[in-house]
C-alpha cells in the first residue's frame, strides 16, 4: 500500500484552562494518546459525541493546533511542530470543509473571490488561469452552469449550495488530504446525501484521503471505508465499517449502535436501550478505562485500574477493551 | 376522540420581500394519547405551524384564520387574554427548540420551574415549588437538581427541565418541537425514553416536530409529512413507513442514511423552495421524479421551455416566435417571418402534438386559437392536489389519477 | 451572543438610509452641508476673522434680536435706518470775506416702525487744515421742530471718524442737556431719572416724552442737518447717521453688536470639521488597535485592553482645561490633544468584542487551512467584516466630540478666533443673556449644536438599527 498519506503516533492535544497567578493551570485531555494511519484515497470516519475530541483531533492534524505530544507524519514528513511559515506547503496539500456552510464563507466575498484566495495565497496561476480554475471546481461540485454561480454571494445561495461552495475552495488547490468536520450535520436530509456524494466522487476520482468527522454512524456507514469510535479523547475501536457495525468489539460502540433508530414503525413501542451517566470530565478523567463508570461489563479490579490499548482483534479491526475478544 | 383538531389553519406573515405562507391551509387532528410527529426540511413551515396552534404571532401577521379544536371546542373564537388564561400551557404547552439554552442563568431550576406558575396563575409561592418540584421528579430527575443552577446540569439534564417546565400543568397536549437536536445520541435516547413513558404513564399526547424520520418513528402514531408550508402525506405509521404515497415521503425516506442497510441514500434533486415565492400548482413538482403535465406548468414556465427549445434548435422547424405571458394559464405567440396566424396556429398544434412525448410540457396544451395577429396558447388548469384518502391521506395528483407511478 | 450579520459597508448604507431615521437624519446633515456651502458665500472667511475686532461691527446695532422676532409682538420692530455720506446733500458755501466756509448736510429718512429706535450715533468724518471746525448736528421732526443734538469740534482726520453715540448719554452728555431743555421748555414736558435720547427725540411732543415709559412714538419724515462752520476753503466733512434698529438680521447680535448669523453659520463647519476629523480620526485608530487586539490576543490583547482602561479613566476635558489655560490653542490643537488621548479606548473594546465574535466564524479558520497569514485576515476578512460597526460608531461618536468642542468653547478654552456654536453661548452666558431676556443669543446657538448632533445621532441610530440583530425589524 505504500507510504500512508497521514500517519500518528500517540498524538496528544492537551487544552489549558485557569491558570492563574496562584492557581495551578488544569488540563483539558481533549485528545490523548491517538495513533492511526489514513491511506491515499480513503476515508476514515471519526466517530463521537461531542466532547469526544474528534474535532481537536482534526485540528491537531491540520496543525490549525499544535500538539502537546505525539507525532504526526504528513506524506512521510514530520509536521508535528513546525512553526506557520514553515507550514505552508501543508496548507495546500490538506484542507478543510467545516461544519456551518452559513459561517465558513465570508459574507462580503463573491463564490469567484472567496475560491481565488487559496490560489492567491499560494500565488497559482495568472487571472485568466484562477478563473478557469475557479469554473473546473465549480463544476466539480456541480454547481452549474459554473459563471451563473461564480458571482453569487453566499446570502444568496442555500445551505447546500454554499457547502458545495466550500467544497469547491477545498479542491481548488488539489489536496490530497481533506479533513470535513461534520461537513453535512447543518443540512437538510434532501440536500445531505448529495454533498456527501460529492465528497465521495471526490476521494474515488481524485484519491484525496478523508478523515470525516461526524456524530452519525449512519452516515459513516455508507460513506467511510473505515470507521474509528472516540470516546473522552481516546480512541476505543476502529475497524472497516461493515465488521464495526455488525460485530462491534467494544462496549461503547455496541451501545452507540443500540442507541441509533432507524426509520421503524415499530420503534414507539419499546424503550431503546441507553447508556447511564454522562461522558466524563477530560480534566479528570476515571482511571482505567475512561469508558468504565458506564460500562455495563466492567470489571473491577481490572477497567478502573489499567488503561486497555488497541489491540487488533479482527484483521485491520482494533479495539481499546481489556475484555473483547 | 381527538384532543386537536385543525381545520384549514392559514398562518402568513408579512416580510419585506412578500408574505411568507408559512402555514398554508392545514388540516390535521391529534388523537388523545397519540402523537403526530410532523416531519419535513427547514424552513417547512413545522415550527409555524405550532407558533399557530399556540397563537404565538409575530407582529408581521398577515393572515391567520382557520379552526383549532380542543377537546371539541373551538379556541380560534376566544380572546387573547382567554386564550392565555385557559389553553396557553394548561391545554397544549410546547418544548421549544433550544429551550434548554434559554434557561436563566441566574436563578435556580426550581424557582425557574414554578414562575410560570406564580406569574400567570397567580399561585402561591408553597404551592407553586411543589408543583414544580412534583414536575421534575415525573421526569426523572433527582431532588437536587431543583437547587443547581442551569450551568451545573448536563445538556440531557436541562432538557429534562424544559420538558418539566411544559408538563407543569398537566397540559393534555405538548409540542415537542426538535426536543433532541442538540443532544447528543445517547442523551437523546434517554429523553425520547422518557417521552415514552411520559406518553404512557400520563395518557400524553405530543405533536413532535422533527426533520429526522428515523427519530419520528420513536414517537410517532401518526406522521405528517410538510412541504412548503402544506402537509403533503398524512396517516397512521403503519402505512406511511412501509408504502408512502407521495413522491416527496417516498424521496425523503430514500434520503436517509440507514445504519442496519447497506442500502446506498439517493438526494432528492433541486433546492426546497421560498415559502414567498413557492411553485405554481403542486410546490413539490420541480424536484420531483415523477411529476407529469397536470402537476404544474405556469404560463412563464410554459414560455421558457419554449426559449429553451428555440435556443437548442430542437423546435422541429416551428419558429415559435416571441411568446408574451397574459396570465398564468395563457400566452400568446407571435409569428417570428411575418407568417399568417391562421398558418402558424396549425403549424403549432402539430408541433406540440407531435413532442409531446419528449416535451411534456406540451401534453399540457388544451387550447390553441387565433388571437390578435398571434396565437394564444391555453394551458391545462394545473391543479392544487388535495388530499386524497382515509386513514391515509396524501395530496399528489397521481393518486388521483389512480394510477400510482413508480417514482 | 448572535454574530454579527454579514452585512458589507454598501448593503449597510443602503439598508440605513431606507430606515426612518436614516433619511430623516441623511436630510438634516445634508442641509448641514449646505450651510457649509452657503457660509462663505454669506460671510468669507475675512469677515469672519474679524471676530475678535470690535470696531468691525460699529455699524450693527447691540444686542438685537433677529427680524423674525416681529412675530412675537404686535406692529413691526424697527430695523437699522442708515444714512451713508453720499446720502447727504451736500452745499458749501466759502465765504472769501471772512476766510470762512460754511459746509450743510442735509437728508431726510423716513421711521414708520411701531416702536422706537434702538440708539442713535453719529460719525462725522472731517479734513481740516489748521483748526478744527464748528459743527452743529440737528434733527428734524415731522412736527417742524429742530432740536440741536450736538455743538462740537471733531478732533479725529478723515478716515477716522469722529462718533457721537447719542444714546450713550455719558459719552455725550451735552445731547441728553439740549433734549432735556427743549423738551421741557418746548412741550412743557415733566423731567424723569433717566430718558433717553432715541426715545424723547422721536416722541409726539407732550407732558410725557421724556418718560421712556410713557411716551408716544411719532412716525412721519425726520431730517437730519449738520452745519460745519470751518477755517480754510479746503475743508470738508462727511456724516453717517445711524438710527439702530431693534432686530438685525436673521440671528440678531450680541453685545459686540457682531452679526450671530456669521457666528452661527460658521458653527457649523467648524462644529462638523472638528466632530467628524476627530470622531474618524479616534474611531479609526481605535478600530485598528481593537482589532488587533482581538484578532492577536495574548500579550497584543492585554497590552492594547489595559492601556484603553488607562486612556478611559483619564478625564479628558479637565486636561484639556489645564493646556487651554496655559496655551491659547487653536482649534487644531485642541483635536491633536483629543486625539493623542483616545487612541484606545472604549470602541477599541467594542470593536475587540466584534472581532472576537468574527473570529469564531468558520471561513476565518478556514481561511488559516488554505494558508492565509495572520495579517492578511486581518485585513481581508476581520476588517470588512468591523468596519460597518465603524461607520455606526463614528455617527455616533461626532456629537460627542461637537459637545466636547463646543464645552470647552464654552468655558472659553475654545479656538480664539474663529467663533463656535459654544464659544457664542459662553459669551452669552457670561453676558448673562439669559437674564436679559436676550434669547435668540442662546436659543440659536443651542439649536445648531442640537441641530447636528440629532442628525448624526438618528445617523447613528438607524445604523444601528441595520446592524444590532435585536433591533432589526422584519
Amino acid at each position: 500500500m505504500g507510504e500512508p498519506l497521514v500517519s500518528l503516533t500517540g498524538l496528544t492535544k492537551w487544552f489549558e484552562i485557569g491558570g492563574g497567578m496562584f492557581r495551578r493551570p488544569l488540563h483539558v485531555r481533549a485528545v490523548d494518546d491517538v495513533s492511526l494511519v489514513i491511506q491515499r484515497g480513503e476515508t476514515l470516519a471519526l466517530v463521537g459525541e461531542s466532547g469526544s475530541g474528534k474535532t481537536t483531533l482534526g485540528r491537531t492534524i491540520l496543525r490549525l493546533l499544535e500538539p502537546t505530544d505525539g507525532e504526526i507524519q504528513f506524506a512521510g514528513k514530520i509536521v508535528t511542530h513546525l512553526k506557520d511559515k514553515d507550514l505552508k506547503w501543508l496548507r495546500r496539500k490538506a484542507q478543510m470543509i467545516p461544519q456551518d456552510p452559513y459561517s465558513s464563507l465570508n459574507p462580503t466575498y463573491p463564490v469567484n473571490k472567496a475560491l481565488e484566495e487559496p490560489l492567491v495565497i499560494h500565488g497559482l496561476g495568472n487571472r485568466q488561469e484562477r478563473w478557469e480554475r475557479i469554473l473546473t471546481a465549480l463544476d466539480s461540485v456541480h454547481l452549474t452552469p459554473p459563471e451563473f454561480f461564480a458571482h453569487k454571494y453566499p446570502h444568496m445561495l442555500s445551505g447546500g449550495q454554499r457547502q458545495r461552495v466550500v467544497v469547491a475552495r477545498a479542491m481548488i488547490l488539489d489536496p490530497e488530504f481533506i479533513v470535513a468536520d461534520e461537513p453535512v450535520s447543518m443540512l437538510d436530509a434532501s440536500v445531505k446525501v448529495s454533498i456527501l456524494r460529492i465528497l465521495k466522487e471526490i476521494q474515488e476520482n481524485l484519491g484525496v484521503g478523508f478523515l470525516h468527522i461526524t456524530h452519525d454512524l449512519a452516515t459513516a456507514h455508507h460513506f467511510a471505508e473505515r470507521i474509528g469510535i472516540m470516546y473522552a479523547g481516546k480512541l476505543v475501536e476502529m475497524g472497516p465499517h461493515e465488521s464495526l457495525l455488525t460485530e462491534p468489539l467494544h462496549p461503547y460502540t455496541q451501545a452507540l449502535i443500540e442507541a441509533i433508530p432507524d426509520p421503524d414503525p415499530e420503534n414507539r413501542f419499546r424503550e431503546r436501550p441507553a447508556l447511564p451517566g454522562e461522558p466524563p470530565s477530560l480534566v479528570n478523567p476515571p482511571a482505567g478505562c475512561r469508558f468504565h463508570p458506564r460500562c455495563p461489563i466492567a470489571r473491577e479490579g481490572l477497567c478502573d485500574v489499567e488503561e486497555p490499548l488497541l489491540r487488533e482483534l479482527r484483521p485491520g479491526h482494533f479495539v481499546a477493551c481489556h475484555l473483547a475478544e | 376522540m381527538a384532543i386537536l383538531e385543525l381545520e384549514h389553519l392559514n398562518f402568513h406573515y408579512r416580510t419585506l420581500r412578500g408574505a411568507v405562507r408559512a402555514v398554508d391551509d392545514i388540516s390535521f387532528e391529534v388523537e388523545k394519547g397519540h402523537t403526530l410527529a410532523i416531519v419535513g426540511e427547514s424552513g417547512c413551515g413545522k415550527t409555524s405551524t405550532a407558533a399557530a396552534i399556540l397563537r404565538l404571532l409575530p407582529k408581521n401577521v398577515a393572515r391567520y384564520d382557520g379552526i383549532v379544536r380542543l377537546d371539541g371546542k373551538n379556541v380560534m373564537e376566544l380572546s387573547d387574554e382567554e386564550f392565555r388564561k385557559t389553553v396557553r400551557w394548561q391545554g397544549i404547552s410546547m418544548v421549544f427548540q433550544g429551550a434548554m439554552n434559554a434557561l436563566n442563568p441566574t436563578a435556580r431550576v426550581g424557582k425557574q420551574v414554578a414562575e410560570p406558575l406564580q406569574i400567570h396563575f397567580d399561585a402561591e409561592k408553597e404551592e407553586a415549588m411543589a408543583r414544580a418540584s412534583e414536575s421534575l421528579r415525573s421526569v426523572g430527575l433527582p431532588e437536587y437538581v431543583e437547587r443547581s443552577y442551569p450551568h451545573e446540569l448536563s445538556g440531557g439534564m436541562k432538557q429534562r427541565v424544559v420538558i418539566a417546565m411544559a408538563l407543569i400543568l398537566r397540559p393534555g397536549l405538548v409540542i415537542l418541537d426538535e426536543p433532541t437536536s442538540a443532544l447528543d445520541v445517547m442523551t437523546q435516547t434517554n429523553i425520547i425514553n422518557l417521552l415514552k413513558r411520559l406518553k404512557k404513564e400520563e395518557e400524553l399526547s405530543y405533536i413532535f416536530i422533527t426533520h429526522d424520520l428515523a427519530l419520528a418513528s420513536e414517537l410517532a402514531d401518526e406522521v405528517g409529512i410538510m412541504y412548503a408550508g402544506q402537509i403533503r402525506e398524512i396517516g397512521p405509521s403503519e402505512y406511511v413507513y412501509p408504502s408512502p404515497k407521495h413522491p416527496y415521503t417516498k424521496a425523503l425516506l430514500k434520503s436517509v442514511p440507514i445504519l442496519r442497510s447497506s442500502e446506498s441514500p439517493i438526494s432528492i434533486p433541486g433546492v426546497p423552495p421560498d415559502l414567498i415565492e413557492s411553485p405554481f400548482a403542486c410546490r413539490f413538482h420541480p424536484r420531483c421524479s415523477v411529476s407529469f403535465e397536470e402537476c404544474g406548468w405556469s404560463a412563464q414556465e410554459f414560455a421558457d421551455i419554449l426559449e429553451r427549445l428555440r435556443a437548442s434548435g430542437e423546435d422541429g422547424g416551428v419558429r415559435w416566435g416571441e411568446a408574451e405571458v397574459e396570465d398564468d394559464l395563457t400566452l400568446v405567440l407571435k409569428p417570428e417571418d411575418g407568417m399568417d396566424p391562421v398558418t402558424y396556429r396549425k403549424a403549432l398544434e402539430e408541433a406540440f402534438h407531435e413532442q409531446e412525448e419528449s416535451t411534456r410540457a406540451f401534453k399540457a396544451v388544451t387550447k390553441v386559437e387565433v388571437r390578435d395577429g398571434g396565437v394564444a396558447v391555453t394551458l391545462h388548469e394545473a391543479t392544487t392536489p388535495y388530499m386524497i384518502g382515509e386513514a391515509h391521506r396524501a395530496a399528489c395528483l397521481l393518486l388521483r389519477k389512480g394510477g400510482e407511478k413508480d417514482g | 451572543m448572535a454574530a454579527p450579520p454579514a452585512l458589507g459597508i454598501v448593503a449597510t448604507l443602503k439598508d440605513a438610509f431606507r430606515t426612518v431615521p436614516g433619511i430623516v437624519g441623511g436630510g438634516m446633515l445634508v442641509a448641514l452641508l449646505a450651510m457649509v456651502v452657503i457660509v462663505p458665500i454669506y460671510a468669507p472667511f475675512d469677515v469672519v476673522s474679524t471676530w475678535g475686532d470690535v470696531s468691525a461691527w460699529v455699524d450693527n446695532p447691540r444686542l438685537a434680536g433677529p427680524e423674525w422676532s416681529d412675530i412675537f409682538v404686535p406692529g413691526t420692530l424697527p430695523r437699522t435706518i442708515t444714512i451713508q455720506p453720499e446720502d447727504f446733500r451736500k452745499t458749501k458755501v466759502v465765504s472769501e470775506t471772512f476766510g470762512i466756509t460754511t459746509i450743510v448736510l442735509r437728508s431726510t429718512f423716513d421711521f414708520s416702525a411701531d416702536y422706537f429706535p434702538g440708539e442713535l450715533t453719529f460719525r462725522l468724518f472731517t479734513t481740516f487744515k489748521d483748526i478744527t471746525p464748528l459743527v452743529s448736528v440737528q434733527l428734524e421732526r415731522p412736527d417742524g421742530e429742530t432740536v440741536e443734538l450736538l455743538r462740537t469740534t471733531p478732533e479725529n482726520q478723515a478716515p477716522t471718524a469722529n462718533s457721537y453715540p447719542f444714546s450713550q448719554t455719558i459719552t455725550v452728555p451735552e445731547t441728553l442737556r439740549n433734549i432735556r431743555a427743549w423738551a421741557t421748555s418746548n412741550f412743557n414736558a415733566t423731567d424723569v431719572a433717566f430718558p433717553k435720547p432715541e426715545v424723547t427725540l422721536f416722541a409726539e411732543g407732550g407732558e410725557d416724552m421724556l418718560d421712556p415709559h410713557r411716551a408716544r412714538l411719532m412716525r412721519g419724515e425726520y431730517g437730519i442737518r449738520v452745519i460745519a462752520v470751518a477755517f480754510d476753503s479746503e475743508d470738508n466733512i462727511d456724516g453717517r447717521f445711524l438710527v439702530f434698529g431693534r432686530v438685525f438680521g436673521l440671528a440678531g447680535t450680541d453685545h459686540l453688536r457682531r452679526d450671530l448669523l456669521t457666528g452661527i453659520l460658521w458653527g457649523a463647519p467648524v462644529a462638523l470639521a472638528f466632530g467628524t476629523v476627530a470622531a474618524l480620526i479616534v474611531i479609526l485608530t481605535q478600530t485598528v488597535f481593537g482589532a488587533i487586539s482581538g484578532w492577536y490576543g495574548g500579550r497584543t490583547d492585554e497590552a492594547v485592553q489595559r492601556a484603553s482602561d488607562f486612556f478611559l479613566i483619564i478625564p479628558i476635558l479637565p486636561i484639556l482645561i489645564l493646556i487651554s489655560i496655559f496655551y491659547r490653542p487653536s482649534i487644531w490643537a485642541i483635536l491633536f490633544v483629543v486625539v493623542a488621548f483616545s487612541l484606545v479606548g472604549g470602541t477599541s473594546k467594542v470593536i475587540r468584542s466584534i472581532v472576537l465574535q468574527v473570529k469564531q466564524e468558520q471561513y476565518v479558520e478556514s481561511a488559516t487551512s488554505y494558508g492565509a497569514s495572520k495579517i492578511r485576515i486581518l485585513f481581508k476578512h476581520i476588517f470588512p467584516r468591523v468596519m460597518p460597526y465603524t461607520f455606526a460608531l463614528i455617527a455616533l461618536a461626532v456629537p460627542a466630540y461637537i459637545f466636547l468642542e463646543a464645552s470647552l468653547a464654552f468655558l472659553g478654552l475654545g479656538d480664539p478666533v474663529l467663533p463656535t456654536w459654544g464659544s457664542l453661548l459662553g459669551t452669552a452666558y457670561n453676558n448673562n443673556a439669559m437674564f436679559n431676556g436676550f434669547w435668540w443669543w442662546i436659543a440659536l446657538p443651542s439649536a445648531g449644536i442640537i441641530f447636528a448632533t440629532v442628525a448624526f445621532a438618528l445617523l447613528g441610530y438607524s445604523f444601528d438599527k441595520v446592524l444590532n440583530p435585536r433591533l432589526r425589524e422584519q
